[in-house]
């Protein structure tokens, strides 16, 4: 595993490569964010009590869409999705070409990044203000979160791949710690009848399922400092959503079991819900929700932080600045307006709603394009004992 | 250069903050009064109101507490307070302009509904509890014969906490596998869900005695009728799958006053749906392993038959207790309180039919419940 | 004097305006750094008097050398700073008494004659011959004195060094149940040989510079060639070249002008006072910095597993060394975090707490007129008036009035209902927490951060304490110490250092050097001493 450490803090221009630890990081904290606590709901509102397979289903679209990203970086080395649509697109004459065809495509990430950071921001706001801290203004709640992930932005990605490293634990062992101790509330004949499966139902719940992974297409950003030639890259970034799926797949079969898929359907955060039914024995705590809330900043905070980043880094390329701490700077405010504007929870989620329709499409379209066309074009590909294009 | 610009806006945002926040949340713990228990009744004065009451614990007076060591306990204790409103919000409301710290109910360990609340149906008590973060799921709702205010009132004196004493009986009696273990939130599962018949405990007050005093029965939010402790026995059997506790039963059928007494250790349930005709049987088989914990017949248990004979005879009393509990709830209260229906959708989906279960399948259910029961020891006598 | 340093840093990436440190010394060092000595003797002391002043220490011995004292000799030494046995024995006694029985008739030339006075009959150990003025002045500044032979534009500086120092003793700041008992002096020479005796090995070395304009303090830089990266080396003299001040008192002024970033309350750069410390960060392939007149020697780069791990540790067994480790880890955690839990529990979550125990808080603090934060602040600012206090107080008072005073503070604070009990416990296992760390600069920052998180805690409760330590995670995790990442190996993850961080292995399973240190050799432990089959210390990846 090579990494590039320097001794000296001369030439730091060789753009950052994150190791395959830190790719998986990265995809597994930004996916586990928000959708930890609606998941379960909104899942078996349509698939009932199979609501978990909807869950594996969309998490094996996501795996298929990593994959074809990955194929894509493949092609173009050190290339993120912004500089691979440029080449994709554009003639090797003709630069501007490229960067007039490609302007679309960061257009559409750029909305719909900035949507999820003010949704995920608001959405975090809310469920801090309904069960934890119930005095304390929205405004103060959701702003704090932005500003903290403000302060991650305005350093470099090697700094971002390193807070996600270190985080990463301390998301993903209380959440499985729930998920497994919840089982002692569980009645798993509530998870039946399992076949014949309702395979309509089923469907119904994988759109669902497949949101709540949001937060791969992260890697269309990354692409451009990964090794992506190197097998363990490419493992890593699979291992980063199989992670989420497991751990998604145990929290909706805790939950369905745990209350059956009609009162799952009431609860606004069943995932709260179900700590809140958790007893640990022996601990000296009684009531973990806290707790669990407690570290779940930590998983909200690399999501927001980490699209945060994304969106800036994009502006950056697009417009040819010199860092992307000046655009971050300036998408504060807008991000904290765009998240206070739902008036209330329930449009909140009619918007994240639609937000997540514009970032599946174009994360599963946009690479598939791009990829087509290379595909069509010959480009990138390795060619006998040469470079490739 | 950055590195200080980032370190002077995070300490002008920490200083922003520090001054002009009022740490909204932040509230002393000796200035909540906490809530350990609420009862709710129907207003005395009978004007459809609802009379909300609370027992809060007076820190002072209890034991261990700095320097001011208080150790009184019992009734001096704790104040009891009530207020009356037209829902339970309401009468919370009132209840707050009367208490000089505002109320928190994060330590509330017992609901108490009285009866007559229940029979009316306690679906709106429960939906304002629901919205109310603050609430765990893992509390005891009970249903109280006679008015809810009773059992705040009750001071066993065991406890310095009177209520602290029920929730200790209803979780250790619930370990020990006597009690059902119905809280808050598994009460709220049984109501969405359409397989299953919710159920409470119910508690009754007399004097200075908690009084465990069965089930009672619900349908959809209203209570409908009561389970005995001893129908209660064959649920706990049935339905969660826990031994019980002690069973006696006569020796001999020719000397019902002589009792042999059992106490089950083991219990493995297994519950399988026929189609028979056209309505559907349940086979359900119980197996029960135990010790003999007191025997009046005189009969040495050293002999092999003996202890058949004594195993078939509880076998043969826990089928009679079973089957009468069975067909009591499906004759005359209709509801399936041992989810059946759960069993059922979940193996046999195809045979379930939601709208038609309580009329017409539940009550023609033909139900077989077989025991086997199995002595394995007779404690420290050897006969 | 903070002043005039504080603005010549970041030499290495841009400048800021530089100011003159002191012009009157430019033009001094100026006018002084092209002059040679004469060759007549008395021009010579006289162009050394005249530089040094007319201080009453400064020591002109003239004598005469040969047989019959045909040449004049003159020895300039400052008292206090040379040894006297030494110059009465070595260089008065060699030269005046032993050249008595040289051959009188024989005639040299003079420049012969003066080298072989310097090989025959000066019998000291370290000599050498200067011709500019400068050096010969610096000599006599650092307790080596001058020579002068008459008609020699050349003067010999013999090694005369010697004054009252500290004997070595046990380092106070750092003890250890089972170790060395050895510490650093305030002597470059001591320190360096210390090192010397625990690393005889030929590929140790040691280059000297001087720091400072005016205090001109020997500083040492140690290495093993081979085995430290080259360019760490490179950039630590790179650094230490580029200080520009006028006095460097202790390693912390070095330590702070060559550190990646003095904003940060986290140091970046370690110090010790115990050579076995400095000698294992040598073979792990560090660079150890030794300043003259303190005995805290710098160590670069460091990580932020200084913060709990000691050398200790690898002198018991492992099993051991692993719990104890732990136990530091979490009194790290406690050191910072307990405060403010406390009252993010107490105010805000209070439903958390086990029943019972509530109202039993709920009891202890029904006298209490402040709100907790401010209870938790009185204590803790108590705790560190106290702490600062028994520091200075003299002999076995010190520690007596801090344990003493602490308990009689809390128990009357308790009665006088300024305080609850339990806050005196938190506090109590707070200070005591923030002892378990083994590097002192190390803790303080962690003693220093637990006050804003508190008041982070007493706003937001929980989630509050929760966002500050991501706060802090951002940091950490963009210092950089000499280019190593300080939380390595944490993030970027190597797994295969974690071997040493959180748990410590067998020794045996140590066979490589720390891959983040980028060593030219890696491989530490050549015999296979595992007695297990597997060798999963093998399947490293080599550097390149």
């Amino acid at each position: 595993m090579r990494v590039i450490v320097r001794m000296s803090n001369h030439n730091q221009n060789k753009s950052f490569i994150l190791s395959s630890s830190q790719v998986m990081s990265l995809i597994t904290s930004t996916i586990i964010g928000v959708g930890v606590l609606t998941l379960p709901r909104t899942v078996t509102e349509k698939a009932h009590q199979s609501g978990w397979i909807s869950v594996l289903i969309g998490g094996m679209i996501s795996l298929a869409i990593t994959w074809m990203i990955m194929k894509l970086s493949q092609r173009f080395h050190g290339k993120n999705i912004l500089s691979a649509g440029e080449s994709v697109l554009g003639s090797k004459k003709n630069k501007w070409l490229g960067k007039v065809f490609a302007f679309p495509i960061a257009f559409i990430f750029m909305i719909y990044w900035i949507l999820m950071t003010a949704g995920v921001a608001r959405t975090f706001g809310e469920v801090v203000v309904t069960a934890v801290l119930v005095k304390t203004p929205l405004e103060v709640t959701v702003g704090t979160m932005l500003f903290v992930a403000f302060l991650m932005v305005t350093y470099d990605m090697e700094v971002m791949a390193r807070v996600n490293e270190i985080l990463l634990p301390i998301i993903i062992i209380p959440v499985l710690l729930i998920a497994v101790l919840s089982f002692q509330s569980a009645y798993f004949y509530r998870l039946l009848p399992l076949f014949p499966l309702d395979w309509i139902a089923v469907f119904k719940g994988v759109l669902a399922g497949v949101f709540g992974y949001q937060g791969y297409e992260l890697m269309t950003l990354i692409m451009g400092n990964i090794q992506s030639e190197r097998k363990e890259i490419r493992r890593a970034a699979m291992f980063g959503i199989a992670i989420p799926m497991l751990v998604y797949t145990l929290i909706v079969i805790a939950g369905t079991a745990a209350f059956g898929y009609e009162e799952l359907k009431n609860l606004m955060w069943p995932t709260l819900e179900l700590v809140k039914t958790t007893e640990v024995p022996g601990l000296i705590l009684e009531r973990i929700e806290s707790a669990f809330l407690g570290v779940w900043v930590a998983a909200v905070f690399t999501t927001t932080a980490n699209i945060y980043f994304a969106v800036c880094y994009l502006i950056k390329q697009l417009l040819g600045l010199k860092h992307h701490r000046y655009v971050a700077i300036v998408m504060l405010p807008a991000l904290y307006y765009l998240a206070m504007w739902p008036r209330n929870v329930h449009l909140l989620f009619e918007y994240l709603t639609y937000a997540s329709y514009i970032g599946f499409i174009s994360s599963l379209g946009i690479p598939l394009f791009l990829l087509v066309i290379a595909m069509i074009r010959k480009q990138g590909e390795k060619q006998k004992g040469g470079q490739p294009s | 250069m950055k590195e200080a610009l980032r370190g002077r806006f995070l300490i002008l945002y920490l200083l922003v903050v520090v001054v002009l926040t009022g740490c909204w949340d932040q509230q002393e713990i000796e200035e909540r009064t906490s809530i350990v228990a609420l009862a709710l009744d129907k207003s005395t004065r009978d004007d459809g109101l609802i009379r909300l009451s609370a027992q809060i614990p007076i820190p002072k007076k209890v034991a261990g507490s700095g320097t001011n060591s208080g150790g009184a306990g019992g009734k001096e204790a704790v104040k009891i307070i009530s207020s009356t409103g037209f829902t339970v919000s309401g009468a919370a409301n009132n209840l707050q302009k009367r208490l000089n710290q505002e109320l928190f109910y994060g330590h509330t360990r017992v609901i108490a509904i009285s009866e007559d609340l229940a029979k009316e149906g306690i679906g709106p008590i429960l939906d304002s509890l629901r919205r109310v973060p603050q609430i765990r799921r893992l509390l005891w709702p009970v249903v109280v014969k006679g008015e809810a205010l009773t059992l705040l009132q009750s001071n066993p004196k065991l406890e310095q906490i009177p209520i602290l004493y029920l929730t200790d009986l209803l979780h250790n009696n619930a370990a020990l596998e006597i009690i059902p273990d119905i809280t808050l939130g598994r009460f709220y599962s049984d109501m969405s869900d359409s397989t299953v018949g919710p159920v409470m405990n119910i508690i009754e007050a007399k004097g200075d005695e908690m009084v465990w005093d069965g089930l009672a029965v619900f349908k959809l939010d209203k209570m409908i009728g009561q389970l005995n402790p001893k129908e209660v026995y064959s649920f706990l059997q049935i339905k969660e799958e826990k031994s019980g506790g002690t069973v006696y039963v006569p020796c001999h059928p020719n000397q019902p006053e002589k009792m042999v007494v059992l106490k089950p250790k083991t219990i493995v349930t297994k519950k399988d749906f026929k189609k028979a005709g056209d309505h559907l049987a349940l086979n359900i088989t119980i197996r029960i392993e135990g010790d003999v914990v007191e025997t009046q017949c005189g009969i040495p248990l050293s002999k092999q038959e003996n202890i058949t004979n004594i195993e078939r005879a509880i076998a043969n009393d826990m089928k009679n207790r079973a089957e009468q509990l069975i067909k009591r709830l499906q004759t005359e209260m209709h509801q399936d309180v041992l989810a059946f229906a759960t069993l059922l959708r979940a193996t046999h989906p195809q045979w379930w039919d939601p709208k038609t279960w309580e009329s017409q399948e539940f009550p023609k259910l033909d139900v077989n419940v077989d025991y086997r029961v199995h002595i394995r020891r007779t404690g420290m006598e050897a006969m | 004097m903070a002043e005039k340093y504080s603005t010549t840093r970041r030499l290495r990436k841009w400048r800021k305006r530089e100011q003159k440190i002191s012009s009157h010394l430019e033009e001094k060092m100026q006018s002084l750094s092209n002059i040679g000595f004469y060759k007549d003797i008395h021009e010579n002391i006289e162009l050394v008097k005249k530089v040094l002043g007319a201080s009453d220490d400064l020591v002109v011995r003239e004598f005469s050398i040969g047989a019959k004292g045909e040449l004049d000799a003159a020895l300039i030494y400052i008292d206090g700073l040379t040894e006297s046995q030494t110059i009465n024995d070595f260089v008065l006694k060699s030269l005046m008494f032993e050249t008595r029985h040289g051959d009188p008739n024989v005639v040299v030339p003079n420049s012969e004659l003066h080298e072989k006075y310097m090989r025959f009959a000066l019998t000291i150990g370290e000599v050498k011959s200067v011709s500019q003025l400068k050096d010969g002045i610096q000599a006599v500044l650092s307790g080596d004195g001058i020579l002068i032979l008459d008609r020699w534009e050349k003067v010999i500086i013999p090694n005369l060094k010697g004054w009252e120092k500290r004997g070595i003793q046990e380092p106070n700041t750092e003890s250890v149940v089972r170790g060395p008992r050895d510490g650093f002096a305030e002597t470059l020479r001591v320190n360096s040989a210390q090192i010397r005796r625990r690393l005889q090995d030929p590929d140790l070395r040691l280059k000297s510079m001087t720091v400072g304009k005016r205090t001109n303090t020997n500083i040492a830089i140690l290495y093993i060639e081979g085995v430290a990266n080259a360019d760490l080396v490179t950039e630590v003299e790179q650094r230490i070249q580029d200080i520009e001040i006028d006095g460097a008192l202790e390693s912390g002024y070095i330590e702070q002008l060559i550190e990646d970033s003095h904003w940060s309350p986290f140091p970046q750069i370690q110090n010790t006072e115990r050579p076995d410390k400095a000698t294992a960060s040598l073979l792990e392939g560090r660079v150890v910095i030794i300043v003259d007149g303190t005995p805290f020697v710098l160590i670069a780069p460091t990580t932020f597993t200084q913060f709990y791990q000691s050398p200790e540790d690898y002198y018991e067994r492992f099993l051991i060394a692993t719990l104890i480790r732990f136990i530091r880890i979490i009194s790290m955690f406690i050191a910072l975090l307990l405060p403010s839990l406390y009252i993010a529990f107490s105010s805000f979550h209070p439903e958390m707490i086990p029943s019972k125990l509530v109202i039993a808080m709920a009891a202890g603090r029904s006298t209490v007129p402040f709100p907790s934060i401010v209870e938790a602040l009185l204590m803790e600012a108590t705790m560190e008036i106290l702490r600062e206090a028994s520091v200075r107080l003299p002999g076995p008072i010190g520690p007596t009035i801090g344990i003493v005073g602490a308990l009689v503070v809390g128990q009357a604070a308790v009665q006088a209902g300024i305080v609850s009990p339990i806050m005196v416990i938190v506090v109590a296992l707070t200070t005591i927490g923030s002892f378990a760390s083994p590097s002192y600069s190390a803790a303080i920052a962690l003693r220093m951060l637990r006050f804003p998180i508190a008041l982070i805690a007493a706003i937001f409760g929980l989630y509050g304490i929760m966002l500050a330590v991501i706060v802090i995670v951002i940091h950490l995790s963009s210092l950089k110490s000499f280019g190593v990442p300080y939380l390595t190996p944490f993030s970027p993850r190597r797994f295969l250092d974690m071997k040493d961080s959180l748990i410590r292995v067998p020794l045996y399973w140590m066979k490589k050097r720390p891959i983040f240190l980028q060593t030219e050799e890696s491989l530490r432990m050549e015999t296979d001493w595992s007695r297990s089959t597997k060798d999963e210390g093998d399947r490293e990846n080599e550097q390149p």
